[in-house]
């Protein structure tokens, strides 16, 4: 399909010598005070730090992790995936796919 | 001294230096990353000892992300190895996450959304937290010690995967969990759906639900863990890997989609093995429940008596009493347009198997809870089936993510779906399957792209102005129309960047420097993708100007992502008349 030609634009002006656009921009400092709070939020503590420039930090006790776990599976077959979970978790997730590998998709092949 | 005043602007504009991913070994000397136990050199691994090896692996993982996000704060990756999880059913092999996430710091591109650390440093280009480091990443010691299953080593090569699969890949490991360390990671709770902490992250913002088309973070906890186990149909929304995806996925997958015009429900559904695909524009018609006459009246094993009603329809036909083939057949002779085969598993699609070389009509499987809402259809509800496309795991160019039908323990929706290519980086399974580059980032770094880092060498691919508006749903989608009212037409926006929906997204100003020599150089957004534009920069002593003199073309800054900035030249600063203007010109053939 041909298009007939079609022109657009953008124009800069520059004077030069005579004007010039300052940009100026003067980060607020994060150090520059906070307030620090340990807390419990949904179950887990959370370590809440308040900047004075309205920026937050937050940190869980367990932040969410991704492991690649190896499983074996019944047949001695050994699949590796990546999981998510905390420590105490694990094992029970690779007890569970020993016993019922997981499929990626839900095909049924 | 005005003309000082101009130099000091124009030499306080320096590049902003790129900062470094650094890894902070946690190991005491002797053991983990420091273990003096000789090893042999394996597959671009020229190390020597355990720890040689395991760090040259490491730090060749994060040599190449360092090269590819280019960060503009300082990531330090605290690593170490420790007792993890192991025993004769498997092992933990390693993890990662952020250590802390940040919200409405400086330079923050969404307010209220939280960034893991890495990624926030470099956006504010600077540590905001020099007392903590960014990522840790924990690797199981038990596995080299031979302490679980049977597998007596990790795989320390480079450049070439391990001989079997069930070994594990330390460096595409590394690869993966250190991608989710840098912002691949949904930061919701798996078990309420809740935001991190009151508020959504950047990541669950780029996740968009199909069925409603709308971002996770616009959803309820409720609704978050419906969709996590909803099957794919949840997409990584982000626009530079809708388009970057292009040439980013392509494996062939039988993916297809069935969309409920009432409503643009969308099904996901397999492409049978036998008979044509869905052709490329879609089928769209009203489904009919078939009806043989002999009981199980809807399996379509026999000849289909309601062909008045399937006539020039989508035929939904029920599993089981014969072939698939067979269904097909019976319908194609009814009159049906298409077949629609729903499963006896209510969450799963079967792959639809068989052969049959004369049928012009093409088949779709679907799970019975769809078919079983296709059935109770009002009369007249019409569905389109939709073909998987060249970019097979996506929907519209938009990767699905790993949203199983059961959402088991450790499942994780911050993941590729298992639809998309084998191979790729952020695959669940991806540590099993590796492409012929081990070092290959796919469409991974399309995303973190779209998390906001600055990712050079994506290979974008070609587009015209056709399909740009439909990849942007640009609405109204004529070249000269501003469907966001922001001043600039679609096609601006096109060619000098921009998002024809948003009303605060328009093209970048041209900007002029001074460089070294005392040259004055002018940089101005084109689009790197554009097949059907040619740009040229003019310069005009008067407006109107009837001569402008055309600035031969400069060089590219960028060269890879979709829109770059060309630098071109315009001479010493000395030889420059006091005023002059500027016209970037695209030109559409």
């Amino acid at each position: 399909m041909k298009f007939s030609p079609l022109k657009i634009s953008l124009i800069a002006t520059a004077v030069f010598g005579v004007s010039v656009i300052v940009y100026a921009t003067e980060k607020d400092s994060p150090s520059s005070g906070s307030t620090f709070s340990t807390t419990l939020h949904n179950g887990k503590i959370v370590e809440v730090e308040h900047y004075a420039n309205g920026m937050e930090r937050v940190s869980l006790e367990n932040m969410p992790m991704h492991y690649s776990v190896l499983v074996r599976a019944a047949d001695d077959s050994r699949t590796i995936s990546c999981v998510r979970g905390d420590e105490q978790g694990l094992e029970g997730i690779i007890e569970q796919r020993h016993a019922a590998p997981q499929t990626q998709t839900p095909v049924v092949r | 001294m005005k003309k000082s005043y101009f130099f000091l602007l124009f030499g306080l504009i320096t590049a902003q230096a790129s900062a470094q991913i650094s890894l902070n070994y946690l190991d005491a000397p002797g053991t983990g990353f420091f273990s003096e136990e000789a090893r042999t050199p394996v597959a671009g691994n020229m190390g020597t000892t355990l720890g040689e090896q395991r760090r040259i692996a490491m730090e060749r993982a994060v040599e190449i992300w360092q090269s590819h996000l280019n960060p503009k704060g300082p990531v330090v990756i605290d690593a170490r190895f420790e007792s993890l999880p192991c025993s004769a059913l498997g092992a933990v092999i390693a993890g990662a996450s952020t250590i802390s996430a940040f919200q409405n710091f400086p330079g923050a591109p969404l307010s209220d959304t939280f960034y893991g650390s890495a990624l926030a440093n470099h956006l504010a280009e600077e540590d905001l937290d020099p007392a903590r480091s960014e990522i840790s990443v924990r690797i199981n010691a038990e596995i080299d010690a031979g302490n679980c299953v049977t597998t007596a080593s990790m795989y320390y090569g480079i450049d070439s995967p391990p001989p079997t699969p069930g070994i594990p890949f330390f460096f595409r490991t590394m690869l993966h969990e250190i991608a989710h360390g840098l912002g691949f990671s949904a930061l919701i709770d798996n078990d309420s759906g809740d935001f991190f902490f009151d508020n959504p992250d950047v990541f669950t913002r780029n996740m968009t639900y199909l069925p409603t088309g709308e971002s996770w973070a616009d959803l309820t906890s409720a609704e978050r863990l419906g969709a996590a186990a909803a099957g794919p149909l949840t997409v990584w929304g982000g626009r530079n890997t809708q388009i970057g995806s292009q040439s980013q996925i392509n494996n062939g997958d039988n993916l297809a989609t069935i969309t409920r015009t009432s409503d643009g429900m969308v099904f996901p559904a397999e492409t049978a093995t036998f008979g044509p695909r869905v052709p490329a524009g879609g089928i769209t018609a009203e489904i009919v429940l078939v009806d043989d006459g002999v009981a199980p009246n809807s399996d379509g094993c026999e000849e289909i008596i309601n062909a008045a009603d399937v006539s020039g329809k989508i035929a939904l036909i029920d599993r089981g009493g014969c072939d698939f083939s067979t269904k097909s057949s019976r319908a194609e002779i009814a009159g049906a347009v298409a077949v629609v085969i729903a499963n006896t598993n209510p969450q799963q699609i079967i792959e639809l198997g068989g052969t049959d070389p004369g049928l012009s009509i093409p088949t779709l499987a679907i799970t019975l809870a769809n078919g079983q809402t296709f059935r109770s259809l009002a009369n007249g509800e019409t569905l389109t089936l939709l073909p998987p496309g060249d970019r097979p795991g996506t929907f519209q160019g938009r990767p699905f993510l790993q949203t199983p039908f059961a959402f088991a323990p450790g499942s994780s929706i911050s993941h590729f779906d298992g639809l998309t290519s084998t191979g790729i980086l952020m695959r669940p399974d991806s540590l099993n399957i590796f492409p012929a580059d081990t070092s290959s980032l796919d469409v991974t770094l399309t995303v973190m792209r779209d998390l906001g880092w600055d990712v050079q060498n994506i290979p974008y691919p070609n587009l015209d102005y056709a399909l740009w508006a439909q990849l942007n749903q640009a609405s109204p989608d004529g070249p000269e129309d501003d469907g966001d009212l922001d001043g600039h037409t679609n096609l601006e926006e096109y060619a000098f960047g921009g998002d024809p929906n948003d009303v605060t997204s328009f093209p970048a100003p041209p900007v002029i420097g001074l460089n070294a020599g005392n040259q004055v150089t002018f940089d101005y957004p084109l689009s790197n993708q554009a097949v059907d534009l040619s740009f040229r920069l003019l310069r005009l002593d008067t407006l109107p100007d009837p001569n402008p003199e055309v600035i031969p073309a400069g060089t590219l800054l960028d060269g890879s992502g979709e829109i770059n900035l060309m630098r071109s030249n315009l001479g010493d600063l000395d030889t420059l008349t006091p005023q002059a203007f500027f016209r970037v010109e695209a030109t559409r053939q």
